[in-house]
Order: structure tokens, then C-alpha cells, then sequence
């Protein structure tokens, strides 16, 4: 710290708190028990190995993968997409506890931006190591405005980024110095996240839904699809990070806010299949050229069926993840819950991902038959980001409970001894 | 209902001592949190963090980063480089050739010239899948081999479709043409409201006055996204870095055509516009033995690909999707 | 030097969002980039071929045909003129038989040095495409127009220098012949550069090591 002679001005005692603030978190986040050194350190590995993998992609060129001009994106591209869709998802924690004023949600919905955080640095890891030449990221400055897609995704990707890390940031910060948030600070920008939200993923829709090129992607029900799965597959990502904040992280979470977790996936995974059944009726009655990507994904085409079983599982693991979701008492039987939520996100996952991307590439626009699976280089560099962004959402999590509840207050604030009470306070009366 | 609030009783015990037990961890938690602070540990995390870090640039930059990469990060746009700017960068590049491969190269950047929109004509009753075109391009272009890329692709489709969806760009046919089948050729259209442009983020792909869609190696960041909006599958990309032969080079090089290209960035067909806009023929005509190419400026009411639209039926690839291409195939 | 465009501000990413419906049409506002500047004027070309006489593996005619008496015709065709193969509008008679064209045809023995056509002046063995004409009369509109012919040079030259008929096609046996196709491209088998050991996928001939 400063040892000159002039008495430090109260923005300067600020700032040197908050340095200290980030410090005191990156050693909390540092610390922890066994099991929580093993969870990180397994992660850790899978990084490096992710890492090195990567190295040897920006080394030898995309040789290294299996994609080819004709399926010119795949592993990469589809956990990209995925992973918009969760961080799209955080909304459906944001709405209910800032529009419609529910306190138990309110307690959590940290916890949702954070994932969205998550998910948000998992996307652009995905971009980047999908991309020939990520040390011309900057050239994205210049970016093509308005007439490309992509461009808009980058936007509002980091747009939706920043969103995510303000807002938790602030409160975090606030409570952390046991002081009361400004909303003006931080409200207004909650509400442009809700809309903010539903664009990150509609944006991320309309590039490919834009393509004439494609005409498996060229349907006006992609970008519904898109949200619609996102908001059926996102809610198990959260129950499931939500009950292991609760068993591990000791943070208490409402029942209440798993029940309605339950009810959006009650709601939206049906009307996920609705729309799902509406496109394979387009495809399959019309019977066009246009459905011999359909065709290839469920029934095979010319003796090309890689991606045969793998459609006929995503549907399956959906279907029981559906019936599993509408028993009753569910919620009693955790073990159900977490098989229906990990069967759910699977199925999603499939679907929205590779169920996606290779069809659009089969057949190309040429009638050329290629298939697609990632090779075991593109597959370490996916294990890698996904450990990386369950690395950061684990070290978030943990200091983000210890914060809330008043396990990690700023000692040198003059409020920091009734800080406890002052959170359950400022929860209730920020409405 | 009942069942529910036995729960929720028993639950909250069990909270109770977890929030006790809680309050003792967080109290641990302070404890080691302030004693993480303390210089030692701070400083060993700090240096294993350092360490890491610099563990991977070290590896980044076994990727082979050199001086050049130094000019090349801070390189503008091409359509922002004045004379002076890209003067440098033709020399950076003439002197990595040379450093490469040994080859002395000419690297021009002749503009677009006036009054001209250039086309291609391509006779279906003449062209009889040889491949030659094919060939030529790559050479013409300096491809590497193994992968290599072909610019040009030649379907060969029943007589009676006119789909390339229904052509078959692997035949292999021990002479040609064969019975019954029209050959296609399909290459970059150089359309007039062309998806590719519209798709790159960082407009690394642009028109140029006389239409054709071209490229900057040096700005492209090799996402992919134009390959997607492609309907003709026109554009490639370099999974790796190009082997080529020294010998076998082509040295008169266009900046924007066909110059050795690096990895990981996308490139097409540009009409040969180094030879084109100095007012040759591009390669694949010439090599075409039975001259079903035709190409020129379609302003010029006098030129063949006019004449062509003029007097014959010509018909475009995916008419329906308004990308206005420049590619016209007839029958004679 | 320009520098590239600043970074978006969220503010200014925000507003741009909002009226980004209104630009992100295709086309929209948008004008065809030939449409910027004015047709250019037509050029008059002259049409060049390359004269023939001196191609002609038994040029000038004269030298031997001054020396043929005319008792001496009996129908068979000399050996110096035996290796050319008839099959010039070949059609099957009543009986079967494919008939060709005769040498009479076209060539006139008492003017060997010209092509001689039905009706008009006989032509020199340059403007052999004028005789051609005469039957193939769409063709011979189609290469005067530039559409059927091969045309070396320069696209915008005032003079065009074009290929004859006789450059492609055999004036006695016209049709092309069927030739060998080059070798397809290499379909990727999960990516690229798969091919196997020995890297006989690829036909390019700058085929280097496999990557592995």
C-alpha cells in the first residue's frame, strides 16, 4: 500500500479497497476443501489438455479437425450455439425476480448471471478457436455493420458479457462492502438483460436462418427453436447448478425456485416439440430436395448415416426427460431430477448442436455428401473450454455465496459488522 | 401436503446445523482468506499463474511467429492502404517468397478498370467435363497439394436435370464426355448481390467495381461464415499452410488473387484478375481445349459474353436466390 | 493512413441494434456495383484467323496435282492422301451403309488450291470456314458472333483472333473425339488430407507428405 505523506482522498481508499476486494476473492476462490482442490484441479488438467490441443491446431492448421469445405464448421460451432442458449436462459431467473418480484429468485439469480457469464466466456472461447487466425480478433473492430450476422452476434455477445458481469459485479460489491446498491446503477441495466437476453439468441438464430445457401437452416421457425429450446434446456443446466450451489456451497436456496424452474421446462419443453414436429412436417410432407437433410439425420441418405442413432437418441433422451419432468412428486426424488435434467440438457445438446450444424452441410448446395464428427484434437479443445467455463462458473459460485452471505465482507467497510442482516434487507426492499 | 411439510421441518434441522457449521468454515474461511492475502502465498499463486502464462505463450509462439507477424498484426484493411502502405507490404511479401521458396515474384495490384463488369459464358453443349480448366486453375493460382484446392469443380449431371444438387462432381469417367450426361462447370459467380459479402464480419470480402468478389488474405480471420452463405460452393479454405514447388510457381502474383495464401484463411476464384485486368484471358479459358469458356466485359454490347446473352438462352445456378450471378451457362 | 473504424460503445451498439431491422435487409439501398459507372462504348472488332496454307502438311497442291494427268483419275485415293479417315456427315442410306461426303465435295480438282462451295466463289483453304458455312450455317452465324469458336489473346483487343473450324475439328472427320477426363477431386473422409498412407488421394502434382 501507498506510503506517501498526502492523506489518501476517498477515491483513492476506494479504489485501493476494491483492488483488495479482487484480491480477497481470487484467494477465496483459491482456497477450499479437499474435495473442492479435486473438482478444480481434474478441471484444471482438462484445460491444459484442451490448451495443448489447441496449440497444436494454431500450429498445423484446421488439418488437425475433420472439417472440410463441405462441412466447413462443426464441434466448435455447435457447442457455440448450445452455450448462447444457455447464457440466454439466465432470463428466465432475471424476469421472475425483477418483473414479477420474487424474492426467492432474487436470492439466486446472481448465481444465474453468473452462468450466464459462464456461458458467455465459453461462447467466445468457442469463436476463438474456431477461427483460421485468432491473433486478427482485433480486426473485428472493423466490423460490418449492419449487414452481417455475425457481426451483430459479436456485439451482442459482448454486449450481453458486459451486462453480466456489471450487474452481479455491482451487487456483489455492494454487499460485499455491506453498503446498500443504487439502482439506478444497476436496474435499468437489468431490464435491457431481459431483452438483451432473447436477442443474443436471436441474433445467433438469424445467422443461420439468413443463409438462402442453406436450406436446412433457411426457416422463418429456426430462431423460435432457438429460444424455445434454450429456455427447455437452460432451466436443467440451472437446477442442477443451483442444487450443487446448495449441497456444496451451503447457500440456501428455495424450494420454491426449483418448482419453478420445474414449471418453465413443464411449459416450454412441449412446446419445444411442437415446434420441432412443425418442421419436420414442412420437410417430410413436402417431400422436396430440401428434406434430404432431414433424411439423412433420421433415416440415413445413400449409405451416409453417421448421425442416424444420434438423432433417434437426442429424440429419445428428450421424450424421457418429458415424461420424467410432468411425474408429479418429482421434486422429492433429487436422483430423478438430476437423471431428467442431465437427460434433458444431453438431448438439447444434441439436437441444437451437432443435430444442427452437420445437416446444414448434408447435402452441400453442390449435392456433395460429406460427413462429419469431431476428431479427437477438436474434441480435447471442447473438453477444455466446457472445464473451463465450469472452472470459472465453480470459483464464481463459491465466492458469489460466500459474499451473499456475508462470509467474505470488506473489513475496512464502516458497515461491514452488520453487513449479515443488511443483505436479507436490501434482497427484500430492491423491488 | 402434509408429506411436504415433514420435509420442510426436517429440512429446516438439518439447515440450522449446516448454517452452524457454516459460520464456523466462514470463520476459517476469513482466517485463510487474510492469510492467502499474506505476501508468501499471494506471490507463489501469483508466479504459478505467471508461470502458466508464460508457458502458453511460449507455446503460442512455437507456432511460429516471426518478424513479419510483427507488420502483419498492424496491417490495415486493403481497401485503407494508400500506394506508400501497401508498397511495404508487397515487398514484405515478395521478401518471405523469396526466403520460402527461393522464387523471385511479381506482385501486382492492378485496379479495377472502367467500364467494365466482367462475365463468364459457359457453353453446356460444348464442355465435355475434361477438367482441364480445372488444372489450369490450380496451377495458374498456385494451390498446394495434399489438400489441395480446386477453384473450379465440374459436375456431371443426366441430361434431362439441370440441378447441380444433382450432379456428381466425382465421376470418373475413362473418357468424356459420356452418353446421356451434360458437364457443368461451377466456380465462383462473382454475383452482383453476393451472400459471401454480406456474411464476413470484418469485410475481408468485397466487390470490386468491375464485380469481382474478392479477398484479403491478410485481413480474413478464417471464420468460415462466407463458406456457409455460399450457394455454389464457391469458397475454400486453407487447412494448411500450402506446400508448394518452387519450381512449378507461378510468379506473376495479384495481392488479391493469387499470391501464395497463408493457413487458415478462405480464398476463391477472382477471374484471374491479375491477368484479367491487364486484358489476358484467365487460365482456364486458355486451357479449355474445346472452348465452351467465354468471357469479357458484359458492358461491351461487342463482347462474346454479351453476344452470348444476347443470342442464346442462358440460364444462371439458383436464379431464385437473387444472388445475380455472372457465371451464364447456354446451349448452342 | 485511416485507421480502422473505433470500437462500438454499448450506447452506440444499443442504438444500432434498434434500427438494425431497417438496413439488414439484402439489397436493401444497395445498388449494383456495375450500375456506378456508364457502359462502355463498343468496340469494333475485326475478326483475325491464322492463315492456313502454311499448315497444311501437303502445301502448295499444285506441285504434285500439276503433275496428275487427267486419264490418270481412277478413284483411289493415292497413298500420300491415304491416312485421311472420311466421316464427314456420316448417315446411314436405305441398306445401311454410312454414307460420307467425297472429296468432290469440297475440293475441285481442276482449282486444288481452293475449297470450292455450291453457289459461290471457291474460297482459300484460309477462309475455310466460309465453306463450312454453307451447310453449317448456324455454327458459322455462331463463330462470326464470337459464341462458337475458341478465342485466344485478348478479351478486349479491337481484333479478335479467333480459331478456325478446321483448328478443333478435322475437316474430313469433324466430330470431336472423346478424351480422357483428369482425375476427380479427393472427397474428404472426415476432413481433410485423409488419404491413405502413401497420399495416392491426391492427383495434384505438387502432392507433398501427408499431414499426420
Amino acid at each position: 500500500m501507498s506510503t506517501t505523506k498526502h492523506k489518501t482522498t476517498s477515491t483513492e481508499r476506494l479504489m485501493a479497497a476494491y483492488f483488495r476486494y479482487w484480491l480477497r476473492m481470487l484467494a477465496y476462490a483459491a482456497q477450499g476443501s479437499r474435495a473442492y482442490y479435486v473438482w478444480m484441479g481434474s478441471l484444471a488438467v482438462v484445460i491444459v489438455i484442451g490448451l495443448y490441443n489447441w496449440v497444436q491446431q494454431l500450429k498445423h492448421g484446421f488439418v488437425v479437425t475433420n472439417l472440410s469445405d463441405q462441412v466447413s464448421w462443426g464441434a466448435y460451432i455447435a457447442n457455440f450455439t448450445f452455450l448462447v442458449g444457455v447464457a440466454a436462459a439466465a432470463v428466465l431467473l432475471v424476469v421472475p425476480a425483477y418483473a414479477f418480484h420474487r424474492d426467492d429468485v432474487k436470492k439466486v439469480v446472481l448465481l444465474g448471471e453468473l452462468l450466464a457469464v459462464s456461458a458467455i466466456v465459453m461462447c467466445l472461447g468457442f469463436v476463438v478457436v474456431d477461427i483460421g487466425h485468432p491473433e486478427r480478433a482485433l480486426h473485428l473492430l472493423r466490423l460490418n455493420l449492419p449487414r452481417s450476422m455475425l457481426a451483430w452476434d459479436v456485439v451482442v455477445l459482448n454486449g450481453y458479457l458486459l451486462l453480466n458481469l456489471h450487474i452481479p459485479g455491482y451487487l456483489l460489491w455492494k454487499t460485499y462492502r455491506g453498503e446498500r446498491p443504487n439502482k439506478s446503477r444497476y436496474l435499468p441495466l437489468v431490464f435491457v438483460s431481459m431483452f438483451w437476453a432473447v436477442s443474443i439468441h436471436t441474433v445467433t438464430a438469424f445467422l443461420y436462418s439468413g443463409l438462402g445457401a442453406r436450406p436446412f437452416w433457411n426457416s422463418a421457425v429456426l430462431a423460435p427453436r432457438f429460444l424455445i429450446s434454450a429456455f427447455a434446456g437452460g432451466p436443467p443446466i440451472l437446477l442442477l447448478a443451483l442444487y450443487l450451489v446448495r449441497q456444496h456451497l451451503k447457500f440456501d436456496i428455495s424450494g420454491s425456485v426449483f418448482r419453478m424452474l420445474l414449471n418453465i421446462v413443464r411449459v416450454m419443453l412441449p412446446i419445444h416439440f411442437f415446434l420441432f414436429g412443425a418442421e419436420m412436417f414442412t420437410e417430410l410432407y413436402t417431400d422436396a430436395h430440401h428434406a434430404v437433410a432431414v433424411h439423412y439425420l433420421y433415416f440415413g441418405h445413400e449409405g451416409a448415416n453417421m448421425l442416424v442413432p444420434y438423432s433417434w437418441a437426442s429424440l429419445l433422451l428428450n421424450v424421457f426427460a418429458l415424461v420424467l419432468f410432468f411425474q408429479k412428486d418429482i421434486l422429492h426424488k433429487p436422483v430423478w431430477v438430476g437423471i431428467a435434467c442431465v437427460s434433458l440438457v444431453v438431448g438439447i445438446w444434441m439436437e441444437k448442436g451437432m443435430g444442427l450444424l452437420i445437416p446444414g452441410f448434408f447435402p452441400t448446395p453442390l449435392g456433395d455428401l460429406v460427413e462429419y464428427i469431431p476428431s479427437v484434437t477438436e474434441f480435447w479443445v471442447c473438453m477444455g473450454i466446457w472445464a473451463l467455463g465450469i472452472f470459472l462458473y465453480s470459483g464464481m459460485a463459491k465466492v458469489a455465496v460466500a459474499i451473499l452471505q456475508g462470509d467474505l465482507r470488506d473489513p475496512s467497510s464502516s458497515s461491514a459488522a452488520s453487513a449479515k442482516g443488511e443483505e436479507e434487507k436490501d434482497g427484500g426492499e430492491d423491488a | 401436503m402434509t408429506e411436504l411439510v415433514k420435509l420442510r421441518r426436517s429440512k429446516k434441522h438439518r439447515e440450522r446445523a449446516r448454517q452452524a457449521a457454516q459460520s464456523r468454515a466462514a470463520q476459517r474461511d476469513e482466517v485463510v482468506v487474510d492469510r492467502a492475502l499474506s505476501a508468501k502465498s499471494a506471490r507463489r499463486g501469483f508466479l504459478k499463474g505467471l508461470g502458466v502464462a508464460s508457458a502458453t505463450a511460449a507455446a503460442v509462439g512455437t507456432t511460429g511467429c516471426d518478424d513479419g507477424d510483427w507488420d502483419k498484426f498492424f496491417q490495415s484493411h486493403y481497401k485503407e492502404m494508400n500506394a506508400a502502405e501497401k508498397a511495404k507490404v508487397f515487398e514484405r511479401i515478395q521478401k518471405e517468397q523469396k526466403k520460402t521458396y527461393g522464387t523471385d515474384v511479381q506482385l501486382h495490384d492492378p485496379p479495377p478498370l472502367d467500364g467494365v463488369r466482367f462475365a463468364f459464358a459457359i457453353s453446356l453443349s460444348r464442355c465435355n467435363g475434361n477438367r482441364r480448366c480445372v488444372t489450369a486453375c490450380q496451377e495458374e493460382n498456385n494451390q498446394g497439394g495434399d489438400p489441395t484446392i480446386a477453384y473450379i469443380k465440374v459436375l456431371e449431371v443426366d441430361a434431362g436435370s439441370l440441378l447441380p444438387e444433382h450432379g456428381d462432381l466425382y465421376f470418373d469417367d475413362e473418357t468424356v464426355p459420356q452418353p446421356g450426361k451434360v458437364y457443368m462447370p461451377v466456380q465462383c459467380n462473382q454475383c452482383d448481390n453476393p451472400p459471401c459479402t454480406k456474411a464476413c464480419p470484418v469485410e475481408a470480402t468485397w466487390q470490386e467495381k468491375d464485380g469481382i468478389v474478392v479477398v484479403d488474405y491478410d485481413w480474413c480471420i478464417g471464420c468460415r461464415y462466407c463458406m456457409a452463405a455460399c450457394p455454389y460452393e464457391a469458397r475454400h479454405f486453407n487447412f494448411t499452410e500450402p506446400k508448394l514447388n518452387p519450381a512449378t510457381m507461378n510468379t506473376q502474383q495479384g495481392y488479391l488473387s493469387n499470391r501464395p495464401r497463408p493457413k487458415g484463411v478462405v480464398e476463391k476464384c477472382h477471374f484471374c484478375l491479375h491477368r484479367t485486368r491487364n486484358g489476358h484471358y484467365p487460365a482456364c479459358l486458355e486451357a479449355c481445349p474445346t472452348g465452351a469458356r467465354k468471357f469479357g466485359n458484359i458492358l461491351d454490347e461487342t463482347s462474346e459474353v454479351a453476344t452470348v446473352l444476347r443470342e442464346k438462352r442462358v440460364f444462371v445456378l439458383k436464379e431464385e436466390l437473387n444472388t445475380i450471378p455472372h457465371v451464364f451457362y447456354f446451349f448452342e | 493512413m485511416s485507421a480502422p473504424l473505433p470500437a462500438l460503445h454499448r450506447s452506440q451498439a444499443l442504438l444500432l441494434l434498434m434500427a438494425a431491422s431497417m438496413f439488414a435487409a439484402p439489397g436493401c439501398g444497395r445498388e449494383s456495383v456495375t450500375a456506378q459507372h456508364m457502359a462502355s462504348p463498343p468496340v469494333k472488332r475485326v475478326v483475325e484467323v491464322t492463315p492456313r496454307d502454311q499448315q497444311l502438311k501437303h502445301f502448295p497442291c499444285l506441285e504434285c496435282h500439276n503433275k496428275i494427268s487427267d486419264d490418270n483419275r481412277s478413284g483411289i485415293r493415292p497413298a500420300v492422301h491415304r491416312d485421311i479417315r472420311m466421316a464427314h456427315f456420316g448417315v446411314a442410306d436405305a441398306d445401311g451403309q454410312v454414307q460420307s461426303t467425297v472429296c468432290s465435295t469440297c475440293h475441285a480438282l481442276d482449282d486444288i488450291e481452293h475449297l470450292r462451295r455450291l453457289h459461290e466463289a471457291p474460297v482459300s483453304f484460309t477462309d475455310s470456314h466460309l465453306q463450312c458455312g454453307q451447310c453449317h450455317h448456324d455454327k458459322l452465324r455462331d463463330w462470326k458472333l464470337g459464341i462458337h469458336s475458341k478465342q485466344v489473346g485478348s478479351w478486349n483487343s479491337t481484333t479478335e483472333h479467333r480459331l478456325t473450324c478446321v483448328e478443333c475439328h478435322d475437316p474430313h472427320h469433324p466430330s470431336l473425339q472423346a478424351m480422357p477426363a483428369l482425375p476427380p477431386p479427393v472427397r474428404p473422409k472426415l476432413g481433410v488430407a485423409k488419404t491413405p498412407h502413401g497420399g495416392h488421394g491426391s492427383h495434384n502434382p505438387h502432392e507433398g507428405d501427408g499431414h499426420d
